[in-house]
């Protein structure tokens, strides 16, 4: 049980990651392995200004508005000249992107173990004989608030519908009025700031590197793929799906890299037998 | 095409001179340049493995690293149970080739880039299960000892140059045959691959297991070179990296995976000075070569003699008579089945198609008999591609029967329907843009290629050699026929809009088919050469004893053209008849002038 709970609030911060680069795909069609890093970018200024005497709130918004705004030049400067070229192009320069980030980061901050303070102070509460301190708590209503609220804003909103309009036929989206370019621009500015938040929470649990964020990609890709690539919802249960198999994994077995090995196992076996994804259908 | 092949010869006479280069500077150079050299060996395999997955199969692996891991384990393994030098290399490779073809199964189920997950959560896997075990290390770490024929650095360099000969010479096999062929097809187009009879997921499997043959190899290699194995040299970076390389090399050119190995693995030492900014100006080329240049060096390494581009057959010199031509491509007399009416060729019944709540095709019933040119017609998102579809293997009927010669067609997977002798034409042309016309040719006559399998694609048996001597043959006169013998070597994305349309009729009528099922093979094509094409069909029909299923939108081009029209609207059959009783059907008339109405409509 404490297991479960564990892994439902760990998990809940891959399903962040999840739900921002389910947006990006969505909105682009484009897989954007930088996702995960231009948070982790945002979280190093952040850390950078904490490490000054920056108040930590303030830090956690500076550096929210840093990963929008790297998200958003990533998206003029490359994934525009992208978007109508193979996926595999895509695929690597967004590649490339992480990695120039995870180099500057590595070269300007160094790769000692940094820790992160919790953006909204510190308490905790027992549920049984579990702890559950503030940063961990925070991360799940962040994640629920960010999926319920992107729900609701792609499907309930007119821009929201203009966002899954323009990826299934640019042409007939543009002749309604729709601005393709500006369209996916926000939603890569948005995916950005979800990243940014989720980047700076979970290194307020754990201790962080610039080789970490490889890390939180992985299982934010297999969340999101778990989810069918294309829904919010199935992202968000993805997320928490793999956070509550690696909370039972580690609890029973010691043994070094046995969560990777659950979590491959289950995306392996996940998309041999329903492709689709939990959630994901027909929809475009 | 002669300079070509002068190039061809070039090219390979500088491979040549570039191995006894380094053959003869082991002569003299120190065993540190052994060593280094032989990093760059094995990089470069590295490389080229991955040149294959992504280059020619348009596969992903974010975790190569972890291959080649597998592979320098396995040799060291196989190394303390007295398995013989040469085979320890070959059992890891061929271990690592097993289990890369593990990795890539999803792509059996799924489209795109989706494995690129799979692959990278595997490297992640190796890095910290599979190398951090008991099984693979011993306190972090396996010695290999090297047997007494290589003893130095300068003898395991040989071998590694004896590895790549052999990766080269296995790589060019595969890309001159229906191996790669078939990889490079499902890169491209999967629906025109599988519609040429190419099993699409067993290709990308196959895709994913000589590229991790390849990275064993390197690794087993590596294991030689460094004689101490641990984890470290594998990780998920070192992965990305060599993606970051193969991206700059240029996708698909084997040179330039070479060249960019061999920089990759020597960079940090030719510009020791600033080795902390090594890996932000690799990450900035792989940001900007798919931006800027996606060909990458191999943009360059193209325009100079290094790269013999794909060998060219066209030779003006021994033109084909075209009645010997039309000879060459006329189908195999196949006996019909005895239940059939004579002539009858494909029936379907009823056919329903539904994606979702949407009613695509609603109890379609037709008839194609032998001989005949059948014309489809009816406004946009009347039904007639997912017919094609439903024909072809795409979409799947929720009701009805199709039957081709009195066989099920819906009980056939999708590739299996190529070789019934069923050929057709995409609404989006169905060709293989980066690649020339010829190379088109060659790749649609998979399933006719059926004479010879891998192994006889690696050795280039005789029994292979025949099969394409044939298949070129069949090529050049397919694009005789319709007339394209002028565009033979050109890129399919260079040509006009009509003659892609053509050429793609071209690779159809290469397969030798019985039925030819165009869709909308008149759509950019000039009125001139349109009415050119539409007296070649009915030649061809003549000549080549086809059958023709053809969808159209001009309905004075296909009263011209057909014996026996169709009209779909909405997902239902309008009307059937002759030309004359379509053409003068009332439903058929207000429906063609209602159409731009409701194309408006649609768009508000």
């Amino acid at each position: 049980m404490t297991a479960i709970i564990n892994g439902i609030l760990s998990g809940s911060a891959y399903s962040l990651i999840a739900v921002g680069f389910v947006m990006v795909y969505k909105g682009s069609r484009i897989f954007n392995l930088a996702h995960a890093e231009i948070g982790a970018f945002g979280l190093f200024i952040a850390w950078y200004l904490q490490q000054h005497k920056t108040p930590i709130l303030i830090a956690f918004v500076i550096g929210i508005i840093v990963s929008t705004l790297v998200a958003i030049i990533v998206e003029r400067t490359l994934v525009r000249r992208l978007v109508d070229r193979t996926p595999l192009a895509a695929l690597a320069c967004t590649l490339g992107v992480a990695f120039i980030l995870a180099s500057y980061e590595f070269i300007q901050f160094g790769v000692n173990i940094k820790t992160f303070p919790p953006p909204f102070g510190t308490f905790s509460f027992n549920v049984g004989n579990l702890t559950v301190t503030s940063s961990r708590i925070m991360i799940f209503v962040f994640a629920a608030a960010v999926a319920v609220g992107l729900a609701i804003f792609l499907k309930g909103t007119k821009f929201g519908l203009e966002v899954t309009a323009a990826v299934s036929d640019k042409t007939l989206a543009r002749l309604s009025g729709i601005r393709v370019d500006r369209t996916r621009m926000f939603v890569w500015a948005l995916a950005g700031a979800t990243s940014g938040i989720a980047a700076m929470l979970i290194a307020s649990v754990n201790t962080f590197t610039p080789l970490s964020t490889t890390l939180v990609l992985i299982r934010g890709l297999t969340a999101a793929l778990l989810g069918g690539l294309t829904s919010i919802t199935g992202a968000f249960v993805g997320g928490i799906t793999i956070g509550v198999v690696e909370a039972l994994v580690t609890a029973h077995t010691t043994v070094q890299g046995a969560d990777y090995t659950a979590v491959f196992i289950v995306l392996l076996v996940a998309l041999l037998l329903r492709p689709q994804g939990i959630f994901g259908g027909s929809e475009a | 095409m002669a300079l070509k092949r002068r190039r061809a010869k070039v090219g390979a006479a500088l491979i040549i001179v570039a191995f006894g280069a380094v053959l003869l500077s082991l002569t003299f150079t120190s065993q540190y340049t052994g060593y280094v050299l032989g990093t760059v060996v094995v990089t470069a395999i590295a490389i080229l493995s991955l040149n294959l997955l992504m280059g020619y199969a348009g596969q992903v692996s974010l975790g190569q690293a972890a291959f080649v891991g597998i592979g320098a384990f396995g040799a060291a393994q196989f190394a303390t149970w007295n398995v013989p030098f040469p085979l320890t290399i070959v059992l890891g490779a061929l271990l690592a080739a097993l289990i890369a073809a593990i990795v890539g199964l999803p792509s059996l189920r799924i489209r795109g880039l989706q494995v690129a997950a799979t692959t990278l959560a595997f490297g992640a896997v190796a890095e910290y299960f599979l190398f951090a075990r008991p099984w693979t290390t011993n306190a972090g770490q396996v010695t290999v000892t090297r047997p007494h024929i290589v003893t130095t650095d300068k003898a395991v360099l040989l071998t590694g140059l004896i590895g790549l000969l052999i990766i080269l010479i296995i790589d060019r096999q595969i890309r001159h045959s229906r191996v790669g062929r078939a990889f490079f097809s499902v890169r491209d187009r999967e629906d025109t691959a599988a519609a040429r009879g190419v099993k699409v997921g067993q290709t990308k499997v196959q895709a994913y297991a000589f590229s991790g043959f390849y990275a064993g190899v390197a690794g087993g290699l590596f294991a030689y070179l460094l004689q101490t194995v641990s984890p470290p040299s594998f990780t998920v970076f070192t992965s990305l990296g060599y993606v970051a390389a193969v991206v700059i090399g240029g996708l698909g050119s084997w040179s330039g995976a070479i060249v960019s190995g061999a920089i990759f693995a020597s960079i940090s030492q030719l510009l020791s000075g600033i080795a902390t900014y090594v890996p932000i100006i690799e990450a900035s080329l792989l940001t900007l070569t798919p931006v800027l240049r996606p060909e990458g060096l191999g943009f360059i390494l193209n325009r100079s003699i290094l790269i013999p581009l794909p060998a060219v057959r066209g030779e003006k010199s021994d033109e084909l008579e075209l009645s010997k031509a039309i000879e060459l491509i006329a189908p195999p007399k196949r006996a019909l089945s005895l239940s059939v009416p004579t002539r009858s060729l494909l029936i379907a019944k009823d056919v329903g198609v539904r994606f979702g709540g949407l009613v695509a095709l609603h109890d379609v019933s037709m008839e194609v008999r032998r001989g005949e040119i059948v014309g489809l017609i009816g406004p946009n998102g009347a039904g007639k591609s997912t017919f094609f579809n439903a024909v072809g293997g795409f979409v799947k009927p929720n009701t009805g029967s199709i039957h081709y010669r009195g066989k099920d067609l819906l009980a056939l997977p999708t590739h299996a329907r190529a070789g019934l002798g069923i050929a057709r034409t995409f609404q989006q042309v169905g060709l293989s843009g980066p690649q020339t016309v010829w190379e088109n040719m060659m790749f649609a006559q998979h399933q006719l290629a059926i004479g010879y399998g891998l192994t006889s694609a690696l050795l280039s048996t005789p029994n292979m050699r025949t099969v394409e001597k044939e298949l070129q043959m069949r090529a050049r006169a397919a694009l005789e026929v319709i007339g394209l013998t002028d565009y033979t070597d050109e890129r399919v994305l260079n040509l006009s809009h009509g003659n892609q349309r053509l050429a793609e009729v071209a690779a159809a009528l290469a397969t030798g088919p019985e039925l030819l099922m165009l869709d909308e093979p008149f759509a950019g094509v000039g009125p001139e050469e349109s009415e050119q094409l539409a007296q070649r069909l009915t030649e061809l029909r003549e000549e080549l004893d086809l059958t023709i299923l053809v969808i159209e939108h001009d309905v004075p081009l296909v009263a011209s053209l057909c014996s026996y029209i169709y009209c779909f609207a909405e997902g239902g059959m309008l009307a059937e008849g002759s030309p004359d009783e379509v053409q003068n059907n009332q439903d058929v008339i207000s429906i063609y002038i209602g159409e731009p109405i409701e194309k408006e409509a649609a768009l508000a």
